[in-house]
């Protein structure tokens, strides 16, 4: 039962990764992408993590991607033009150098060569995630840190659609013709288009 | 009998069973809104085939499977292909947590009328159910059209944003009961009151979501018939357009089926204990299922009731609702619940 | 049976399965029935309301919708976050509300942040009550009415989305 659900969500995760990087079209990449994560949330669901699981679904697997989605649906389609050799050849260097560093920790750890940890007994993950979070005693700092990481975050979101936005209708129209009008008045010399 | 072969049966029955169920229903949904309609529009529906027209959709279903698919030329083959299947199955999964009832006894054995009563519970069903946001976009993209794409780009912008008031409107329940399991969730209404009444603040806000969600007016920008033909779905034919149909009723029938559950007591009868029901054997489980079901059918009566009360809304009042009000509603009734269960003396 | 985390989730495969195999019956019974009809180029065109086609279909889009997306992100993981201690709630008691009260607090301002900056205004700038009003285009002809100084952002991002 673990190997054959093992060996669907590998698959799911591994073909639709290499579908992701090989595919011409962006946006097929994107929805390739999608199914790559979700095979990556069945493994968590195979290991027992179903609350990750559930976690990768809901923000990776129809957040992010959906983000990622609209971020290439609604842009030029020009976008498509890196050469997918050189993605490759990339891959083919960041890859080993991530499983070198994972292997590296491992042995660190002194889990080399050790037999693979047994499956975890059924019992709910969830209310121990929140135990771990905010006990005193557990993750409670890096938690409520979070909060911040998030809220720069948010911040940095509605700020940099502005300069995006700038970007998009910049080719010679409205934008420039709004700089220029702008630069016209010296009373309000708001810097623009920062980002850009 | 073989416990393992006993298993299987009885989760292959349950699977048969509850799909089957919410298929027909969905089916009947369809019909029922043509004649409720018709009802409050003074006119007759369609009431020619079988009696009263019950066999209508059966004869649809036949007709779609016959008529010619047309593939516009520009479409993107695969993904336009994939799109409504992307639809129908995740709607399909959801059905999976449901409890439709008290369990049943059978040879002896307790069978819970549950597919799978996971830890995880209602997560299980926001997690699936915002996989049908790719089946939307996928259509939208992949017909390569105008209305589609701006009904596909549409829809997702509106179903993520409501997603979110979704998971903030569930959480005051999961306080009170400490588990996400429906089966937990129905017990503790059972011992105490509904949520629908303990939580009147998230039963409004779910309700709302169940609205958006599943792309009912008021809020079926989508698919504004006035302004976008028939939004992501325009270029579709036959049975792949029927699809996307059965993909809408049938996660209109599962938002119906988690109201019933999380807010109306799921299978609890008002004024009848679970001791009681438990003690009338299989036929408590049967009138359990019977109050689980009607609660559902009033829900979906209350889905096409409010379709022709309420007109559509404008797109930037879906999404200002969405989040300037739902936002901070949902948040202030994790609060407020918090510091109403709080036990006194614990300041 | 073994008793694992994973048999919770046997019944989830079958109905999978079961899932998939409806879906793809659908497909290929109405494809193995329906009716093959002839092609003509009018059928082969996108549908534009009986009109052919002029622009190119797939436009860019306002980046609202990529701003939606990435607060919906943000606020996911705030809900992600506040199920654990939910389902702990009444363990942590007073200690825990206080933790997740100063949580939602900061993300709070962030969401106040975002109303301020009207990130959830979709409607024209002329339309909308929050944030400076100053200038809204007319038509694609760029033509700006006098009496806005500085144009806004907003207004840009108007102009894209209309």
């Amino acid at each position: 039962m673990y190997d054959f659900m093992f060996v669907i969500f590998a698959t799911f995760a591994l073909v639709g990764g290499l579908l992701m990087v090989f595919h011409p079209s962006i946006v097929h990449s994107a929805f390739a992408l999608v199914a790559s994560l979700f095979g990556v949330a069945g493994l968590y669901w195979t290991l027992g993590a179903d609350f990750l699981g559930v976690t990768q679904v809901v923000l990776y697997v129809s957040g992010v991607t959906v983000l990622l989605l609209f971020a290439v649906m609604l842009s030029d389609k020009t976008l498509g033009a890196v050469s997918i050799l050189r993605c490759a050849a990339m891959g083919l260097v960041i890859g080993p150098l991530a499983m070198a560093l994972m292997v590296t920790y491992r042995a660190i750890d002194g889990m080399v060569g050790t037999e693979g940890a047994a499956l975890p007994d059924p019992a709910p993950t969830t209310p121990a995630i929140g135990d771990l979070l905010l006990q005193p005693e557990g993750y409670l700092v890096p938690f409520e840190v979070a909060s911040v990481l998030l809220l720069i975050v948010l911040v940095g979101a509605v700020t940099l659609a502005r300069p995006m936005a700038d970007r998009q209708v910049s080719r010679k129209t409205i934008a420039d013709r709004a700089d220029a009008e702008a630069r016209g008045d010296e009373g309000a010399s708001a810097p623009q288009g920062e980002g850009a | 009998m073989n416990e393992t072969v006993f298993y299987f049966a009885t989760t292959l029955g349950k699977i048969v069973v509850f799909t089957h169920l919410a298929l027909i229903l969905a089916a009947l949904m369809v019909l029922g809104e043509r004649r409720i309609s018709a009802v409050m529009q003074s006119r007759l529906g369609p009431n020619r085939v079988g009696y009263g027209g019950l066999l209508q959709p059966i004869a649809d279903a036949l007709k779609f499977f016959f008529k010619e698919d047309v593939v516009p030329g520009q479409v993107e083959k695969v993904l336009y292909i994939l799109a409504p299947a992307i639809t129908v199955i995740p709607a399909l999964l959801t059905i999976a947590v449901i409890p439709f009832g008290p369990a049943l006894t059978i040879f002896g054995t307790e069978v819970p009328l549950v597919i799978a009563d996971l830890d995880i519970g209602i997560l299980f069903v926001f997690a699936i159910a915002s996989l049908g946001v790719y089946g939307v976009v996928l259509a939208g993209w992949a017909s390569n059209s105008r209305y589609p794409l701006l009904g596909g780009v549409r829809s997702s912008a509106q179903m993520i944003s409501y997603e979110l008031v979704l998971g903030l409107s569930v959480i005051g329940i999961f306080m009170s009961t400490g588990s996400l399991r429906l089966l937990d969730v129905v017990a503790a209404q059972q011992d105490g009151v509904w949520f629908a009444f303990s939580q009147p603040l998230g039963f409004l806000l779910f309700v709302i979501c169940a609205f958006a969600e599943t792309n009912r007016l008021p809020f079926d920008t989508p698919e504004a018939e006035t302004e976008l033909v028939a939004g992501y779905h325009t270029e579709y034919s036959s049975m792949k357009f029927a699809m996307f149909f059965m993909g809408e009723y049938t996660a209109m029938f599962v938002f119906a089926a988690l109201i019933s559950t999380l807010f109306l007591g799921g299978w609890d009868i008002p004024f009848v204990t679970a001791e009681q029901l438990a003690a009338w054997g299989n036929w408590g489980s049967l009138l359990g299922f019977v109050s689980f079901f009607t609660k559902c059918l009033c829900f979906m009566f209350f889905y096409i009731w409010v379709r022709w009360t309420i007109p559509r809304f404008r797109f930037d009042q879906t999404m200002a609702l969405g989040w300037k009000v739902g936002i901070p509603a949902g948040v202030a009734n994790i609060v407020a619940t918090a510091f109403i269960l709080l036990p006194p003396g614990t300041l | 049976m073994p008793e694992s985390a994973l048999n919770d989730y046997i019944p989830i495969l079958l109905l999978t399965g079961f899932a998939v195999s409806f879906a793809a019956f659908n497909l290929v019974v109405s494809w193995l029935l329906g009716k093959k009809g002839t092609s003509n180029p009018d059928k082969e065109t996108a549908f534009e309301c009986g009109m052919v086609p002029l622009t190119p279909e797939r436009r860019r889009f306002s980046v609202k919708f990529s701003t939606v997306a990435m607060l919906f992100i943000i606020f996911d993981i705030e809900i992600v976050f506040l199920i654990p201690w939910a389902l702990k709630f009444r363990e942590l008691g007073m200690f825990g509300v206080i933790e997740i009260l100063v949580f939602i607090a900061v993300l709070m301002v962030g969401w106040w942040y975002c109303v301020a900056k009207g990130a959830f205004d979709w409607s024209p700038a002329g339309r909308s009550r929050s944030g400076n009003q100053a200038v809204r285009f007319t038509s694609g002809t760029g033509t700006q009415p006098s009496g806005g100084g500085a144009l806004s952002e907003r207004a840009v991002a108007d102009r894209v989305e209309s």
